[in-house]
């Protein structure tokens, strides 16, 4: 087996870090980290780890900033400076404010936010480690923790990361195949109930027929997330209670 | 016992029902809230946490965070900061002050106007999620009475969610409301508090 | 912490009352501090990192070390930076923006406490004099904030730092890089440990390892780092309120008794994991 940066399979197919061509990295998630906060959640997707707050909906400030229809989702993805490589500056770069933007539109369609005008829903997610993945990882542990808070969701939002690398459709990413030359990363979020896309982003080129090959992938792991969610946020609550 | 626990999006009924805290989509019902499921006549989901929704008639306790020139804003736990004008006070009031208040009026952006009953002194403020004192209070006020029997003290239960409480031992209360707080979606709490708190005398 | 926390004044009036009775509401002693625990180098990307939990009081501390160019004054000494972010995930009173007077004191304590100890050989930091030296950054996030930050921030970088490996680094005559993902059997040394007390005053007593209720009902902080050899190396008295010169010889004193305990403490939470 010869590891050099051109190797993404084995002969048998496998990636290499040993997973399967749609496999994805090992999720864990829990949701009530953050005693302080209306709802937290933290998540970590293989190397990833992503933690998430929720304040609100509380009065906006400045207030000519509110808007008298609904709740306004201010979506705050930043980076510690020690979650990559290279040590990143503390100070939030073009990348980051995006990447804010879009995963706050994609939350801002699961809430319900026309039950509080005029206010804000502030989400602070704190990537502190990160391999490729960051901002689905961080969309939800936001989810989890919008959960948590109590805000009327019309569904969870879950989503991942398909692509192309080393020739061929793979799911979930790693840096290593990010790097790759022919490297795609589609990330991808989703509202599973409805089936709507609330988040799309893609470099790198596919054909249509790969194309629509890897969003029934996405799709489907999509809802394998969201019951992964659904799983954890109902176990905060089995807990019996006898008097002990 | 638990009961049923429910999460944003998940299926309840394959057809249409009524009722609070859910929604109706291609003729199926779903959640619209992490909480918990009640099934009668009419499907209600009660969630878990979240703010204080202010509703006309209600009792609450507010802390006074600013002055202006005319009057004070108070945080009441919810989603907007009620004002109140300083000729409708007659004393003088300063940030810090707990204010007992009932909600007179709520608007279309859930905005409250609230009247000014007393000013709460000489106790102890704690507070729960709004969503949990209706357990806090009990059935016929069974928590609160148990509560008072162990700790001693007089306890005033906001429906924001505030909680004051005077004289007595105080951290006794703090302690049980951790516990209710935590245990909210168990059923016969206030027997199992009962218990809970004999043990821990 | 001065964080301004008028919701907090209520209960810190039942704190006050705790106090009266020579009793904390955490069933403590005065003088106890609270358990420690942590997870180091789980986060994989940091050249070392501890997630810290004090009692409730949880931080995040991640090391990057670098390369970087020598202050003319030491060409052949390195140097560290600390940097505390007081994020508005973590608490509500944490504001947005450029960080406050209040985060810059915790970081510069701490800063203080790790610096003035003298337990880093700062020539030991030099990869080349007068060219290149190392610059260890750590950097913390408040996860969850149940009081006493600047011990509990001290502590993390300190097993953070302890634990943190250098990177490995290709030098030539003008060039010095650093081999991505490469390591050196090399950590940053501390030859003596520096820990971090914080003291605050409710009335007229004084209490170890305040937590945030407790430090609500105080009007007076104190702070102060010692080093195993028992030497005080830095302190910081914060807070409106003040301390006779008595209460500090105490405060000193019971610093001194309480750096063994502590110590251990922490050093066995570094072997756990």
């Amino acid at each position: 087996m010869v590891k050099n940066e051109e190797w993404y399979f084995d002969q048998k197919g496998k990636r290499f870090d040993g997973r399967g061509q749609f496999e994805q990295r090992p999720i864990n998630l829990k949701v009530g980290v953050i005693d302080r906060a209306d709802g937290s959640a933290y998540v970590e997707w293989g190397q990833n780890k992503a933690v998430a707050a929720v304040y609100g909906p509380r009065e906006m400030l400045p207030k000519h900033m509110a808007n008298p229809n609904k709740a306004t989702i201010r979506y705050f993805y930043r980076m510690a400076p020690f979650s990559v490589p290279d040590r990143k500056n503390p100070k939030p770069g073009r990348r980051e404010i995006e990447i804010s933007k879009v995963s706050g539109e994609a939350l801002s369609r699961a809430a319900e936010l026309e039950q509080f005008p005029n206010t804000a829903i502030d989400v602070f997610v704190t990537i502190l480690d990160a391999n490729a993945g960051t901002r689905i990882t961080a969309l939800l542990a936001a989810s989890l923790a919008l959960a948590d808070a109590g805000i009327p969701m019309k569904d969870l939002v879950s989503g991942t990361s398909v692509g192309k690398a080393g020739g061929k459709l793979i799911s979930d990413l790693s840096k290593h195949e990010e790097d790759a030359p022919d490297a795609v990363d589609l990330p991808i979020a989703m509202l599973p109930n409805s089936d709507e896309v609330v988040l799309m982003q893609m470099d790198g080129p596919l054909t249509e027929k790969e194309f629509n090959e890897i969003l029934e992938v996405a799709r489907k792991s999509c809802k394998e997330i969201k019951d992964m969610q659904v799983k954890v946020l109902k176990e905060r609550f089995k807990d019996d209670f006898n008097g002990d | 016992m638990t009961k049923t626990i429910v999460v944003p999006g998940e299926l309840i009924s394959d057809k249409a029902e009524r009722g609070s805290g859910i929604y109706t989509e291609n003729e199926k019902t779903y959640s619209k809230y992490l909480g918990v499921l009640y099934q009668g006549e009419d499907t209600q989901v009660v969630p878990l946490n979240g703010k204080y929704t202010p509703k006309e008639g209600d009792q609450i306790i507010g802390m006074i965070t600013a002055q202006d020139m005319n009057g004070y804003i108070l945080d009441v736990k919810s989603y907007h900061m009620p004002y109140v004008h300083k000729r409708s006070i007659k004393t003088e009031l300063k940030p810090g002050d707990l204010m007992l208040c009932q909600v007179i009026g709520v608007n279309e952006i859930k905005d409250m106007t609230i009247d000014i009953q007393a000013k709460l002194e000489d106790g102890i403020l704690l507070n729960v999620s709004a969503k949990k004192v209706p357990r806090v209070i009990g059935k016929h006020r069974s928590m609160i009475t148990l509560l008072e029997k162990f700790s001693g003290s007089k306890i005033l239960v906001g429906a924001n969610g505030n909680i004051f409480i005077q004289d007595g031992k105080p951290s006794i209360v703090k302690n049980a409301l951790e516990v209710i707080s935590k245990y909210s979606h168990v059923d016969n709490l206030t027997d199992k508090m009962n218990i809970y708190l004999q043990k821990m005398k | 912490m001065v964080i301004k926390m008028k919701e907090h004044f209520y209960e810190a009036e039942m704190v006050k009352q705790e106090i009266a009775e020579n009793k904390r509401l955490s069933k403590r002693g005065f003088l106890d501090t609270r358990d420690i625990s942590m997870e180091l180098n789980t986060l994989l990307n940091a050249d070392g990192s501890c997630i810290f939990t004090y009692g409730k009081t949880k931080i995040i501390a991640g090391v990057k070390i670098l390369i970087d160019k020598p202050y003319p004054d030491n060409p052949d000494e390195g140097s560290i930076s600390i940097g505390i972010e007081l994020s508005p995930m973590s608490d509500p009173s944490f504001g947005t923006g450029p960080p406050d007077e209040t985060s810059i004191e915790l970081s510069r304590v701490v800063d203080r406490a790790l610096r003035e100890s003298k337990g880093i050989d700062w020539k030991k930091l030099c990869i080349k004099e007068g060219k290149f030296v190392w610059m260890v950054y750590v950097d913390m996030y408040i996860m969850n904030n149940d009081g006493n930050l600047f011990d509990a921030c001290e502590y993390a970088a300190l097993a953070a730092m302890k634990n943190a490996r250098f990177p490995k680094i290709e030098l030539t005559e003008d060039t010095c890089t650093i081999v991505k993902g490469e390591y050196e059997n090399k950590v940053v040394e501390f030859t003596n440990d520096p820990l971090l007390f914080t003291f605050v005053k409710i009335d007229d007593k004084i209490i170890l390892d305040p937590e945030l209720v407790e430090e609500a009902a105080s009007n007076a902080r104190f702070s102060i780092a010692i080093t195993n050899d028992k030497k005080m190396v830095a302190i910081q008295k914060g807070a409106e309120g003040s301390f006779k010169i008595d209460e500090i010889k105490d405060i000193v004193s019971i610093a001194l008794k309480n750096y063994d305990v502590v110590h251990k403490k922490l050093m066995n939470a570094m072997k756990k994991k």
